[in-house]
C-alpha cells in the first residue's frame, strides 16, 4: 500500500468496507453489464459475479478511477465469456437479447437506447460513460485507458451513428 | 455514484433521461448486497479452514497454477498434438526399424519448396513435417553399400543425416527396382492450437518413389488459399449444398498502417434469385478463437433480415481484444448451417467490415452496394 493513498476498500470492518464499495459502484457495474448483455437479469448476474470476483481476489484500489477501470475490464470480460457460452448453448432465442423490459419508456427513448446497445463496444462504452452516466472526458479516458481526444472522437462518432440509425429507422 | 457531472450541453434531455434506464432497481441492489455479504462471510470461513490445512492448500494451488497456466496459453491442445506426434513417431519406428531405412528422395526437397511458398501470406502457424524414407541399393548380394539417409524438412529447413548401417543389415537380397522398394511416409499437418482445431493426418503407405509427389500435392491442396496481395483481410468464396455445415475462412494479415481497431463480420442474405423466403441458419462462434487475444466485443445475433430489404444482418463480431488488429494475423473460420430448403442459386454474402460501423454497412447494403471486402457462399445442388 503506497503511503498517502486512500484505498477505496480500506475500512476497519472488511464487511462494511465491501458494502461501501459495493454501494458506490454497483450502478456503474450494472450499467456496463446491461450495455453488453442487453438483458436486465443477465446484467444483474454479471454484476454479482464481478463483485464476487473482487471479494475472492482481495483486490484493493488506490482511488475510485482505478477501481472503475478494474471493474470495467472485469465486467467486459465476464460479459464476453457469458455471451460466448450463451452462443454455444443457444439456450434462448436471439430476439430475447434485445428486449429490455423497462417501464415508463417512451418510443423515442427506447429507440435511442436500442441504438446505443447496437453500437460497437469502442463507441458504446465512451458514450455510455460520458453522455449517459455523466462522467467527464478525463474520467472516461482514465476508466477506459484511452486518450481524452479519443473519448471525444468516439462519443462524437457514436452520436452520429445513433442519429443516422434513428433517421434510417424513421424512413 | 461519486462521479463528477460533466457540463456537456448536448448531454441533456434524452441522454440524461437514458441514465435511469441503466439503473438497477434499489430492491435488487439491496438483495444483491445481502447475497454478497453472505458470500463474504463464507469466504472468511473458508480462509480460516484453509489455514488449518496448509499442505493440501499449497498442493491444490500449485495444481491450479499449472493447469491455469496451460489453459491461459492454450497449451492443452498443443500438448495433445505433441502426444499424438510422439505416438505416431513411435509407431513408425516400431514398424520400420532403422536397418530397413535408407536414402532420401530428391522429390522431398521439391515438395518442401512447394509447401513453403503456399504459406508465405497465410500467417497462421502451419507446420508441415515430412519424413519420408525408402530403400534402394546398388548391390543385390551384399548390404555393404546400403546407406541410410534421412531428410527432415520443417518449413523449408533441411537437415540431412547420413550414416552407414552395413554392419546391422542382414545378408539377404534386397529389392532391385524402385517399384519394389518400401516407403513409409508420415505427414503431419498441424494448425495453430489457438484455433482449437488441430488436424493430424497420418499415412503409412507402401508405394513407389514416383508416388511421393502425388501424396504431397494432396497435402498442399488442403492448404488454404491466400489473400490477394496488399489486402489485409479476405473472405473465402465457395459453393455449398443445402443442409451442409459450411465452413468459410477469413484470412487476416494485420497491416501496420491500418487504422481500424477491429473488424466485424456480417452474414448477409442476398435474394438474387428472387427467393423471398428468409432462410433460417445458424452459426458457430469458432471465429472467436482466432488467437489468444481474440474476443467478440459486440454482436447482435438477431434475425433482422426480411424480403423488403435485401439484407439480413445476422451477426457482427468485433475484434477489439488486447492485441490491435495491426498485429493480428491468422485464419478465422466461420461455420454456417445451410438450411435444407434453400434453393440452388441462393447467395449468402459474408462481409468483413474493417470500419466496424454497422450503420454505414446497413445503409450501403440497402442501396445495393457492397463497400467492404467479402466472400460468398453460393448454394448449388
Amino acid at each position: 500500500m503506497a503511503a498517502g493513498r486512500e484505498h477505496t476498500m480500506l475500512h476497519s470492518d472488511p464487511a462494511d468496507a465491501f458494502s461501501a464499495f459495493y454501494r458506490k459502484h454497483i450502478q456503474f457495474v450494472y450499467a456496463i453489464a446491461l450495455s453488453f448483455m442487453k438483458n436486465r437479469q443477465d446484467a444483474e448476474d454479471i454484476a454479482e459475479d464481478v463483485f464476487l470476483q473482487l471479494l475472492e481476489s482481495g483486490q484493493t484500489f488506490p482511488d475510485d478511477t482505478q477501481a472503475r477501470a478494474w471493474l470495467t475490464v472485469a465486467v467486459r470480460n465476464r460479459c464476453r465469456n457469458h455471451l460466448k457460452n450463451w452462443l454455444r448453448s443457444r439456450r434462448a432465442e436471439p430476439e430475447e437479447m434485445e428486449q429490455i423490459p423497462a417501464p415508463e419508456q417512451s418510443a423515442e427513448l427506447k429507440e435511442v437506447m436500442n441504438a446505443i446497445l447496437r453500437l460497437p463496444e469502442r463507441y458504446r462504452l465512451p458514450l455510455l460513460l460520458y453522455a449517459v452516466e455523466g462522467y467527464s472526458v478525463k474520467e472516461t479516458a482514465a476508466i477506459l485507458h484511452i486518450n481524452e481526444s479519443t473519448v471525444r472522437t468516439r462519443v462524437q462518432r457514436a452520436r452520429a451513428i445513433i442519429k443516422k440509425e434513428t433517421e434510417v429507422d424513421d424512413a | 455514484m461519486n462521479r463528477q457531472q460533466n457540463h456537456d450541453p448536448e448531454r441533456s434531455g434524452l441522454y440524461e433521461a437514458l441514465s435511469s434506464q441503466f439503473r438497477m432497481p434499489e430492491a435488487d441492489v439491496d438483495w444483491l448486497e445481502q447475497k454478497l455479504r453472505l458470500r463474504a462471510a463464507a469466504l472468511v470461513q473458508a480462509e480460516e479452514e484453509q489455514k488449518n490445512a496448509p499442505c493440501t492448500a499449497i498442493k491444490q494451488t500449485k495444481t491450479d497454477e499449472i493447469y491455469g497456466f496451460m489453459r491461459r496459453f492454450r497449451l492443452i491442445p498443443l500438448a495433445a498434438c505433441f502426444a499424438v506426434c510422439l505416438g505416431l513417431m513411435w509407431t513408425f519406428k516400431t514398424k520400420f526399424p532403422s536397418s530397413e531405412v535408407s536414402t532420401v528422395s530428391e522429390n522431398i526437397t521439391e515438395i518442401t519448396a512447394t509447401d513453403t511458398t503456399s504459406h508465405t501470406t497465410d500467417t497462421t502457424t502451419h507446420t508441415t513435417f515430412t519424413h519420408s524414407t525408402h530403400t534402394t541399393t546398388t548391390d543385390r548380394t551384399t548390404a555393404s553399400d546400403v546407406a541410410t539417409q534421412t531428410t527432415i524438412s520443417l518449413n523449408g529447413t533441411e537437415d540431412t543425416v547420413t550414416e552407414t548401417l552395413a554392419a546391422d543389415l542382414p545378408d539377404t537380397p534386397v529389392p532391385e527396382t524402385e517399384a519394389d522398394t518400401e516407403l513409409a511416409s508420415v505427414t503431419l499437418t498441424t494448425k495453430d492450437s489457438t484455433q482449437q482445431s488441430s488436424k493430424t493426418t497420418a499415412s503409412t503407405t507402401q508405394t513407389s518413389a514416383s508416388e511421393i509427389s502425388d501424396t504431397t500435392e494432396e497435402t498442399v491442396q488442403t492448404t488454404l488459399a491466400q489473400p490477394e496481395s496488399g489486402r489485409w483481410i479476405e473472405v473465402e468464396s465457395k459453393s455449398v449444398k443445402p443442409g451442409e455445415l459450411a465452413s468459410c475462412h477469413v484470412w487476416i494479415d494485420g497491416d501496420p498502417d491500418l487504422e481500424a481497431y477491429g473488424f466485424q463480420v456480417y452474414f448477409v442474405f442476398s435474394a438474387e434469385n428472387g427467393n423471398t423466403a428468409l432462410p433460417v441458419f445458424t452459426w458457430y462462434p469458432d471465429v472467436w478463437e482466432l488467437d489468444e487475444s481474440y474476443s467478440s466485443s459486440d454482436f447482435s445475433p438477431s434475425f433482422r433480415g426480411n424480403t423488403e430489404k435485401d439484407w439480413a444482418s445476422i451477426i457482427w463480431v468485433s475484434v477489439n481484444g488486447l492485441k490491435p488488429i495491426q498485429e493480428r494475423t491468422g485464419v478465422a473460420t466461420l461455420y454456417f448451417q445451410i438450411p435444407d430448403d434453400v434453393p440452388a442459386g441462393t447467395v449468402f454474402r459474408i462481409i468483413a467490415d474493417p470500419l466496424s460501423d454497422s450503420a454505414y454497412v446497413k445503409k450501403d447494403l440497402t442501396s445495393g452496394k457492397l463497400p467492404v471486402i467479402g466472400g460468398q457462399l453460393t448454394v448449388t445442388n
